[in-house]
């Protein structure tokens, strides 16, 4: 009997820690590169990493079920924004889809190249990106 | 507006194809030069049905449109164009706002497409024509500049107009004020001459020594003497004041900073008044 109760007091108590972590929002990070021209708001991990791109095996493996989110905005200047080798927007540009996995991610205003790397997107991340254009003076 | 025949057909082929030709992100689908020059086509052909029609904003609305969903180059210099045709036509330029950008995302995109980020599964255009477009991309721009001069300048020039319509106030009161004083001068000098004379004959008058018909004559000198005061005096009084008024209005409409206009001095001069004026 008192087994029994023990195990309806667990199962009570994971359900309840399943049914709070569901129901807690996605915890928000912010980072920036070294030289603080690109900073993002991200949560579940997402992440920009400049200057790398996606290999073979990565864009073999980016899925599609669960997509994540990208939004991009650029200070004090323009630019269009290009996913895994197409175009997809033009700042100020929010909720693109983006597969799961490792991304090859460009930001560009004409020939300057305002950001570009590698894009890491968790199931369901969502990121948003603030480039900071080279005329734009100070900090965000 | 009636729509041109043909534009609903080709508004539903133009929707079929974007649906078919997928945005970038979605299926992804390979898009070659080929395969874009066909979605293309239908849509060029959508707009300038529109153009024929005189309808260029609506021609950009769907170029442009078009040009987002399927990432075109073309299509976002077509729509730069037809952005730069709206502008030319209504003379206003908000829609030259349009077709400067959308002709920098063109080139954006044509930029990109000559780096080493782009997929070879995503080509809209030959490589060979990227030079071309990219001079046809920056021709929008350039004529977009001179054209937006043009219409700031159009948009100017009333306000010109009304500057000159302003300063030729100035002048008309000035001249008049002048003309009024110079004869209110004169008019004072008759009434100052009449008093002269009214005085002399007053004093030949009191001569005992002039009677008769003498003194008549005498009397009647003194009487146009004083007649030709009081009219002198008065109504040169009067113009004179008027155009001095006038004189000052004028003066103080052409402004401080405007005295090559004129300049105008009211000196004392002897028993009367001098006045100068340059215009």
């Amino acid at each position: 009997m008192n087994t029994m109760g023990r195990r309806v007091r667990n199962t009570a108590g994971f359900a309840l820690a399943l049914a709070l972590g569901a129901t807690l929002p996605a915890h928000a990070e912010d980072a920036c590169t070294d030289d603080g021209t690109v900073c993002w708001t991200r949560t579940k991990g997402a992440a920009f990493v400049p200057g790398k791109r996606a290999s073979r095996r990565d864009k073999r493996r980016r899925g599609r079920r669960d997509p994540g989110s990208l939004s991009v905005e650029i200070v004090g200047g323009r630019g269009s924004v290009f996913l895994n080798g197409r175009y997809v927007g033009t700042a100020p540009v929010s909720g693109i889809t983006v597969p799961n996995g490792r991304n090859d991610l460009e930001i560009r205003d004409g020939m300057v190249v305002l950001a570009s790397g590698r894009l890491s997107m968790p199931s369901g991340g969502v990121i948003t990106l603030t480039v900071r254009a080279p005329t734009a003076a100070g900090p965000f | 507006m009636p729509r041109p025949p043909g534009a609903r057909i080709l508004a539903t082929a133009l929707s079929v194809c974007l649906v078919v030709a997928a945005p970038a992100g979605a299926a992804e689908p390979k898009v070659t030069p080929a395969t874009m020059a066909g979605t293309r086509g239908t849509v060029q052909q959508a707009a300038k049905v529109e153009l024929d029609a005189g309808n260029p904003a609506t021609a950009a609305d769907r170029l442009s449109t078009a040009a987002r969903q399927l990432g075109d180059p073309v299509l976002f210099i077509d729509a730069a164009e037809a952005f730069y045709a709206q502008a030319e036509a209504e003379r206003t330029t908000a829609p030259l706002d349009q077709a400067d950008e959308h002709a920098r995302i063109a080139l954006d995109i044509l930029y990109f497409l000559q780096g080493p980020m782009a997929s070879k599964d995503w080509q809209p255009v030959d490589p060979m024509e990227i030079p071309g477009l990219v001079s046809r991309a920056n021709d929008v721009l350039q004529r977009s500049q001179a054209l937006r001069a043009e219409i700031e300048a159009e948009a100017a020039a009333p306000k010109t107009d009304e500057k000159k319509k302003g300063a030729a106030g100035p002048k008309v009161f000035i001249a008049t004020g002048a003309a009024l004083t110079a004869l209110g001068a004169a008019g004072l000098g008759v009434g100052v001459a009449g008093l002269a004379i009214g005085a002399v004959q007053q004093d030949k008058a009191d001569d005992p020594t002039i009677y008769g018909d003498a003194y008549d004559a005498v009397e009647r000198k003194g009487k146009v003497g004083n007649a030709l005061a009081y009219a002198g005096l008065i109504a040169g009084g009067l113009l004179a004041a008027t155009g001095i008024a006038l004189l000052v209005v004028g003066k103080k409409r052409a402004g401080k900073s405007d005295d090559r206009k004129a300049r105008l001095r009211v000196l004392p001069a002897g028993a009367g008044i001098a006045l100068s004026g340059r215009f």
